[in-house]
């Protein structure tokens, strides 16, 4: 009888195993960065690439977490994803660059992308770039092969034991190879960055004390990974064999690795390494000779074979004269002047490149941080970012009240202009069909802007910004005798211009004694 | 996997030999240590690993028992883990077998515990143990050590047979008879007054002077009972049917008789031609008559081990052990099927003094043929079906 479902502590047990995994993983890569910083410093001892064994970790904890993005997409969202991630990562170190080695540079450069992509890709930048890709390509294939160690949800139940032990012992192989690759590569650009090139060589590349640190924390981050995933392998076989297990092996055996480790990292640190270096040294002029001896007869052979070469060719052709080289007769070109720019040619062209540039590079992002809500929310938590998120948020709060008043206000006059040709309409009508055809409430109307159009022809001009109590209380002051019937004109006009209610003719003939005897009072002002 | 490290070890030498830098030494030596340091200390801890396993080696049937399994590193290294893997009789065991994981420290002793439930008589073995155990980085192969057998002894159903009458002609035994014939002297039971004819040797002549007139002592009847049982578990001689039912019946019934004779302190041998593991040729070994307790569990033990097999014909078996049991032996012949040559040799048994009673077991072919045959020589048979047939000689 098979149990279907694995405990609750196993799977506890699981992912702790897991994590810590992946922890580790993540310090063998900062391990790896340094190995990289070191030789980049070697190829440039003016790189300032000290950030790289964080950012080597940063990648692979990136890798790590965005495994499970990556897992549950399909098809061309899963590619378009895994594009905007490396786009984005590659954006990140870019940005990374210019803080470490200031904005000034960027300012320097940007004018030269449109022209050149190349510049983008400076030296330094695409080294770090590398360096991060196989990272992250490296941790991904680490981290699949981890998951699928500690994988035993989809396994549990599955009574195909052998199967599934050969495919985990395979797995775990894979994960030691490939780690142990890496650990040989580690060792080998820390060697590349120390050791000083023979002379032959002709390359002037100064040795840097690349510390060693790192290649020995690599290689017992290494080992303990190896532990780790074989005590995984182990405790899947007995958990699908169904073997109770003592609980307090697991503590023993990471008390128990730790112990080893102390061991063999002190016994290696006090084996004395001169009498190998002596013994080195003579293998190294064994291995040089030897090389030289192959590479004499190497050398030898292939002279032999072109004397006989030789032989054969006189022998078929004795007196044949040699031939002049061939030489293409290439139509001569006269010496073009590059063509003059186009200047609004030049222009829609930057425009372009920006927009295309900018837009990939937005989208890419856009993309990676609505794939990765936790990252998107743990960026968002950081001070500087939350206080700039909350500065763009009122802005845009403020902007988007701004946008509200200014279509409040244009509707506005857009609904006055609907009034107004109304106006225009009744002017006109007045002018040339006669206030007869005009309802009450446009009579009324038609009086007070008649008034205002007098008026600013008597000096008493309306401004736009004036109300028509406002312009009420100027006409007043200017024509006193008249006051009350300016009053009465004014709210009449109020009442016709905004109220809904009826307006009757015998206001409207009313206001017109009004107006007549405004307009009466405003000629004698001349 | 340890080609993997070695092909790596090769490669950091190959660069120590072209650099020649002093940390890729410090690294070989670390990844070099790591394999053979882990491959020495799970080698080393494996080889000082013992057990023992604590349990009665004797069990009566539906008896249930705690095996404790006793596992002692007795190095200084300690074993990060071991996989055991007991092995157990499908018979006795409650596991198809019993298996743990466990980390024994430096000189550390740790005991495990199972349960074993007598289910059916027989020897078995319990284990082998396999130990299996590796280092801690799976760098080199998981060495494996098998242990120790042990064995344990499950005997057969005792069922108790208070009334089973079985005829002897042994005089002066502790079994009360009722045949004159057979009085004991050393058992009074009373006095009656002289007849004619009654022998002068037994007037007691304190009770005459008493009483005024001749008394003779009056003796309870007792018969001695040796008992030989021969068990035929000849394949052949069984229906092959129920052969194992009948076998095991056999076994049982000849369990009973065993101990019903020696719980009345009358000797009892056991003949039987079935295999016995233990036995010369796997042949079970006889063993004459005898009183005592410890006779009985020696029959016992022989009879839990037993095992029917195509052996010699019982007739043959009677044939030739009877040449070495005393005048007056009963012979408990327990089989299951009964040709005329088994009565020709009980007609010579009888010759030669012995009391015959058949016990025939299982599906018998020509039952009343063999009662009419029986009938004729004298021979009390009693067929047995099953174990509750045993329950006639109870009450």
């Amino acid at each position: 009888m098979i149990n279907r479902s694995a405990p609750t502590n196993f799977r506890s047990n699981l992912r702790m195993s897991s994590i810590a995994g992946f922890i580790t993983i993540c310090l063998m890569m900062s391990c790896v960065g340094t190995a990289l910083m070191y030789f980049g410093l070697r190829l440039a001892p003016s790189w300032n690439i000290s950030y790289l064994p964080w950012l080597c970790a940063v990648v692979a904890l990136e890798a790590i977490l965005s495994r499970n993005i990556t897992r549950s997409r399909t098809g061309k969202e899963k590619w378009i994803y895994m594009a905007s991630e490396l786009i984005f990562i590659a954006v990140a170190i870019k940005i990374l660059i210019y803080l470490f080695n200031g904005f000034n540079r960027l300012f320097v450069e940007l004018p030269a992308w449109e022209q050149d992509l190349g510049y983008f890709f400076t030296v330094d930048y695409v080294f770090v770039l590398v360096s991060v890709m196989i990272i992250w390509l490296v941790t991904g294939v680490i981290a699949s092969d981890i998951e699928s160690l500690h994988d035993q949800e989809n396994d549990w139940g599955n009574e195909n034991i052998g199967f599934l032990e050969k495919n985990r012992m395979e797995t775990r192989q894979s994960l030691i190879e490939v780690v142990l690759s890496l650990g040989i590569g580690v060792v080998s650009l820390t060697a590349l960055a120390r050791v000083s090139l023979p002379v032959q060589l002709n390359i002037d590349l100064a040795p840097v004390q690349a510390p060693i640190m790192n290649a020995v924390a690599y290689f017992l981050l290494a080992l303990a990974l190896a532990s780790m995933s074989q005590f995984a392998l182990l405790h899947s076989r007995w958990l699908w064999q169904h073997v109770p297990v003592n609980p307090k092996i697991a503590w023993r055996w990471i008390f128990y690795t730790f112990l080893f480790f102390v061991f063999i990292s002190a016994l290696a640190a006090i084996l004395p390494t001169h009498y190998s270096r002596s013994l080195l040294y003579t293998l190294q002029i064994v291995f040089t000779f030897i090389i030289q001896v192959v590479l004499f007869i190497i050398a030898f052979v292939i002279f032999l074979f072109g004397w006989l070469l030789s032989g054969c060719t006189k022998s078929n052709s004795p007196e044949a004269p040699a031939a002049p080289p061939f030489v293409p007769n290439f139509p001569t070109t006269p010496n073009e002047i590059p063509p003059a720019p186009i200047p609004w040619l030049e222009f829609v062209r930057s425009i372009a490149f920006w927009l295309v540039f900018s837009g990939i590079i937005i989208y890419a992002v856009r993309t990676y941080l609505l794939q990765n809500k936790i990252l998107l929310a743990s960026i968002k938590e950081i001070p500087f970012i939350s206080w700039l998120l909350r500065g763009l948020m009122t802005i845009w709060d403020w902007l988007r009240g701004v946008n509200q008043q200014f279509i409040m206000a244009v509707s506005a006059q857009l609904q006055r202009f609907q009034i107004k040709p109304g106006i225009e309409q009744t002017l006109s009508s007045s002018i040339f069909g006669g206030l007869k055809k005009l309802n009450p409430r446009q009579k009324i109307i038609f009086y007070y802007l008649a008034l205002i159009k007098r008026g600013g022809q008597y000096g008493l001009a309306r401004k736009p910004s004036q109300t028509p109590l406002q312009y009420e209380h100027i006409l007043e002051n200017t024509l006193p005798e008249v006051r009350e019937e300016i009053d009465t004109l004014t709210d009449s006009f109020i009442e016709a211009r905004y109220s809904a209610h009826e307006i009757s003719g015998e206001h409207a003939n009313h206001v017109q004694q009004f107006w007549k005897r405004v307009m009466t009072t405003l000629r004698g002002l001349r | 996997m340890s080609d993997t490290i070695l092909i790596c070890i090769t490669v950091l030498f190959a660069l120590a030999v072209v650099t020649s830098d002093s940390f890729v030494v410090t690294l070989l030596y670390l990844l070099a240590g790591a394999l053979l340091l882990g491959r020495l200390w799970t080698t080393r801890a494996m080889a000082s690993i013992t057990f023992q396993r604590l349990f009665p080696k004797r069990l009566f049937l539906g008896e249930t028992i705690t095996l404790k399994l006793d596992i002692i590193n007795k190095s200084r290294l300690p074993v990060v883990w071991l996989r055991l893997q007991e092995s157990l009789p499908l018979e006795i065991a409650t596991m198809p077998f019993y298996q743990h994981v466990l980390s024994l420290g430096p000189r550390e002793r740790t005991s495990l515990s199972y349960q074993l439930v007598a289910r059916k008589r027989g020897y078995y073995s319990i284990g082998p143990l396999h130990l299996t155990s590796g280092d801690l980085l799976g760098f080199s192969k998981e060495n494996r050590l098998e242990g120790a057998v042990d064995y344990i002894t499950v005997y057969p159903r005792v069922i108790p047979l208070p009334k089973i009458s079985l005829p002897s002609h042994s005089p002066i035994g502790n079994l009360r008879h009722k045949q004159p014939i057979f009085e004991d002297p050393n058992r009074p039971i009373g006095k009656r007054d002289y007849r004619t004819g009654d022998s002068m040797r037994r007037i007691d002549w304190k009770a005459s002077a008493a009483v005024g007139r001749l008394q003779v002592k009056q003796f309870e009847p007792s018969i001695e009972l040796e008992t030989a049982i021969i068990l035929n578990l000849n394949n052949q001689e069984y229906h092959y049917r129920e052969r194992f039912d009948a076998t095991e019946l056999a076994i049982v019934a000849a369990a009973s008789i065993a101990n019903w004779s020696t719980t009345h302190k009358q000797a009892v041998g056991l003949v039987t031609n079935g295999s016995d593991p233990l036995g010369i040729n796997n042949l079970a070994q006889p063993m004459t008559p005898q009183k005592g307790r410890s006779h009985l569990i020696r029959i016992l033990e022989t009879l839990a081990r037993i095992k029917s097999a195509d052996a010699q014909p019982v007739a043959g078996l009677i044939h030739q052990h009877r040449v070495n049991l005393a005048w007056g032996t009963t012979l408990v012949v327990i089989t299951g099927q009964a040709e005329k040559s088994l009565f020709d040799e009980f007609f010579r048994a009888q010759r030669a003094g012995l009391d015959i009673v058949l016990i025939l077991c299982g599906h018998v072919i020509g039952l009343q043929e063999i009662r009419q045959h029986a009938r004729r020589f004298n021979i009390p048979v009693y067929a047995l079906w099953s174990e509750k047939d045993l329950e006639h000689w109870q009450n």
